[in-house]
């Protein structure tokens, strides 16, 4: 029972004085301080850029390449008011149409497009929430429609990534060279399922228990 | 006899505090106090607000009130690593929150919002929401307001901001929606978040026009602590479905080349424009702790809208939840070390300064010692022929350190154990009870800084020095934890202990407020996570590895030790 007085009287006794007594020193009017290590990777003249991956090599490695083309040299790149005409058409009309890139593959911030313009870009992409509540990017390359279910691909990371197709050639735009590629992904990327037509009406039907059991 | 033996040993400490009470009078302290507000300011974005760790201030509201509650639409958690800042002579930061209702002498102004940017210090920030059928948005204050409503001039601006300028949401979501259908978006991103940091009127400069404009908001008796963001991901595996090894590692090196950047404009910043501003780094204590490895202390990805979102539902402009790469509960703990380290450091030298300042008399200590020792043993005869120890150092700080050792209380003539060797070389040795009191001389005032009892177990299980935390009285039946000194490095190396871990050692078994001879197990916590439960049984001598710095109350900083 000492211990218990002792240490009791004690500690209410050192609060006492630690907060009666607690003091710090007079300011530092002007603060210098040494401990703070200059890095050498970057400097104040010296911009930082972040390297390209080498997307041959990337879809050799991870896909059967169909073909490779300039996107000057297409023919089905579509136009704003196409892409837009495109989206209404499939029934996802719920959220903006964007694109970043210019038909010369220069990156912008996202911009969302206007049906009233003949602009062409190499890809666009909008969102949609199925009935479920999930959310879809669906995305248009080189006049090519394609979905990805994000929240099911997040929620499911620990499998390659579903995609919806209706072909099982997937499109992918390469701005480093500004070319299209019509590749067939190995089984070990992504998971492909094909289906005739991409519209809201399949994606509502697409429920995570479907993902899951196709 | 022995009751008052008993009873003289319970009150002798008080006799001698109060003594010291009178001798160095709290008055003394008082205009060494006066330009201290004991106040910090915590600004910035979600990485300051605590965003993704539960509660928000304001979140028991119903939602008609919540949505126009600034403190939830900003997401400023309870937990966040800021109120858990320490000030000497202040304490927990979050005790005293401006706001609170209870709080009468606010030292905590928490303004810190989610998803702030740069502007968004100067200007209102927009704040849509649209959750169980309400919906609108509403501009937060900007802010740099809170300075007019600050009483005193803070000690300390906290902030972190930066992130959102470079759009960290938005290269994730480049990198989780399209990596196989636009394998270069990613760089095309961050290089296009780089070309608007450099730009005219671009993230850097605005950064330094920020930091130049709190300088002007303050004096200089104020510093600004511009705090760092950790690499997010785990950058040894990639996530299958979400980004590659290759885009994890391109994410992360981006984070540490714009902490990089931001560090060198703080550099600059103090150096050319003499602005009291330092920076404090994250990446070091959350290494090997990204989001997805295998001890993480950044949240994942969250696919769905949590309770709190100001969402409830997906959408383009957020189609993961906020909370998505955040740090946790072990994340807020790496940054809060952090930050009180630097603090501490800022502290330990404001003080030396102010020791150099006040010509502390050569023979101040020997005046303290006589009169402890003169209080001591007057307090009664009986106990005059006992051992008691006084011994001192100067830091390397230029603090002066007195310690205070009460020896064999309960003696029986036998020297049974070595409990440690201090840094002044000296052993101490008892078989039942030793105090030691650690004081620090300043500004001809003493503080009882730490002050630590060996109990019986713990003599005969050594490795453990105990400190009851923050002066904390454990009553009987709520002895569960206590903070504990790791003193050696051995001990370290045993339990695998890191910086910043929290050290507990578990009593299984309690009797009238002893710990029991029989409790010989430690626990090493790294913050919840019990990382090692093993039985520590060896006789080893304690030492101080290092030299004890100025430390406040707070659990152990082992960096100082060490």
């Amino acid at each position: 029972m000492n211990r218990i007085v002792i240490i009791f009287l004690i500690s209410i006794c050192s609060l006492i004085i630690i907060s009666s007594c607690s003091m710090k020193g007079a300011r530092n009017q002007n603060l210098v301080n040494d401990n703070i290590n200059n890095t050498s990777d970057i400097s104040r003249d010296t911009k930082y850029s972040v390297s390209y991956p080498n997307v041959e090599r990337y879809f050799n490695d991870n896909s059967s390449i169909v073909s490779v083309i300039r996107v000057q040299d297409s023919d089905n790149t579509l136009s704003e008011s196409d892409a837009m005409q495109l989206f209404k058409d499939r029934g996802f009309t719920g959220y903006p149409v964007t694109t970043e890139y210019s038909i010369n593959g220069e990156f912008n911030e996202a911009t969302e497009i206007i049906s009233s313009s003949s602009s062409k870009h190499p890809i666009y992409q909008s969102f949609y929430v199925n009935s479920s509540n999930e959310l879809w990017t669906i995305l248009v390359i080189d006049g090519v429609i394609m979905a990805s279910p994000i929240t099911f691909n997040i929620q499911h990371s620990d499998h390659v990534p579903v995609v919806v197709s209706e072909s099982k050639e997937i499109v992918s735009y390469d701005s480093s060279t500004n070319s299209f590629y019509r590749t067939i992904p190995n089984e070990s990327i992504m998971d492909v399922r094909i289906y005739s037509q991409i519209d809201s009406s399949l994606l509502d039907s697409l429920t995570v228990e479907v993902l899951i059991n196709a | 006899m022995r009751k008052k033996r008993q009873l003289l040993k319970a009150f002798l400490p008080v006799l001698i505090i109060i003594l010291l009470l009178n001798v160095f009078p709290i008055t003394s302290f008082a205009d060494d106090n006066a330009d201290q507000s004991g106040i910090i300011v915590s600004m910035g974005d979600s990485y300051s607000s605590g965003e993704g760790v539960e509660p928000f201030y304001g979140e028991d509201e119903d939602i008609s009130e919540r949505v126009k509650n600034a403190d939830w639409l900003a997401h400023r958690s309870e937990q966040a690593w800021s109120g858990q800042l320490t000030l000497p002579g202040v304490g927990v930061l979050n005790n005293y929150r401006y706001g609170s209702k209870d709080v009468t002498d606010p030292k905590w102004y928490f303004v810190a919002s989610s998803g702030a940017k740069v502007d968004d210090l100067f200007g209102k920030q927009n704040k849509p929401y649209s959750r169980s059928g309400y919906y609108g948005k509403k501009y937060l204050p900007a802010q740099i307001d809170v300075f007019d409503i600050l009483e005193d001039t803070p000690e300390y601006i906290t902030l972190s901001i930066g992130g959102n300028d470079a759009d960290f949401g938005g290269i994730i979501k480049e990198a989780i929606c399209t990596t196989y259908f636009t394998p270069c978006r990613l760089s095309d991103k961050l290089n296009d978040v780089w070309n608007e940091f450099y730009m005219v009127g671009g993230i850097r400069e605005k950064l330094i026009n920020a930091y130049e404009t709190l300088d002007r908001k303050t004096d200089s008796r104020s510093t600004i602590i511009v705090v760092g963001y950790p690499q997010l991901l785990n950058s040894e595996g990639g996530l299958l479905g979400i980004f590659s090894a290759e885009e994890a590692a391109m994410i992360n090196d981006s984070v540490t080349i714009f902490n990089q950047a931001i560090e060198m404009i703080v550099d600059e910043c103090r150096t050319t424009k003499n602005i009291n501003i330092v920076f404090v780094s994250v990446e070091e204590a959350f290494r090997g702790h990204g989001a997805y490895s295998s001890n993480p202390y950044i949240r994942e990805i969250v696919p769905l809208p949590q309770s709190q979102d100001l969402f409830d539902h997906p959408s383009d402009k957020q189609f993961v939840s906020a909370y998505s790469l955040h740090p946790n509960e072990k994340g807020i703990e790496a940054y809060r070390q952090c930050v009180q380290n630097k603090i501490d450091e800022l502290e330990a030298v404001r003080g030396t300064r102010s020791a150099e300042n006040t010509n502390v008399p050569n023979d101040a200590t020997e005046a303290f010692i006589d009169f402890l020792r003169d209080g001591y043993e007057g307090a009664d005869d009986y106990y005059n022929d006992l051992p008691i120890h006084f011994d001192k150092q100067n830091n390397s700080n230029g603090d002066i350190w007195m310690t205070y050792a009460i020896d064999d209380f309960d003696s029986d003539g036998q020297k049974e154990l070595i409990i440690y060797k201090s840094f002044f070389e000296r052993e101490y040795t008892t078989d039942v009870l030793h105090g030691l009191f650690f004081y620090k001389y300043k500004n001809n005032s003493v503080e009882l800084v730490h002050y630590a009892y060996f109990l019986e177990e713990m003599v005969l299980n050594p490795g453990f020095l105990i400190f009851y935390d923050n002066g904390q009285v454990y009553m009987e039946n709520e002895l569960k934890s206590l903070t504990v000194f790791v003193f050696n490095e051995k001990i370290r190396q045993k339990f695998k202990l890191n910086e910043g871990d929290r050290i507990i050692y578990s009593v299984n078994n309690y009797d009238d407020m002893s710990i029991r001879r029989s409790v010989g197990g430690a626990y090493a916590y790294d913050t919840s996570e019990v990382i090692s439960n093993e039985s520590y049984q060896e006789e080893t001598d304690f030492l101080f590895s290092g030299t004890m710095l100025d430390t406040t109350m707070h659990p152990v900083n082992k960096a100082e030790l060490w």
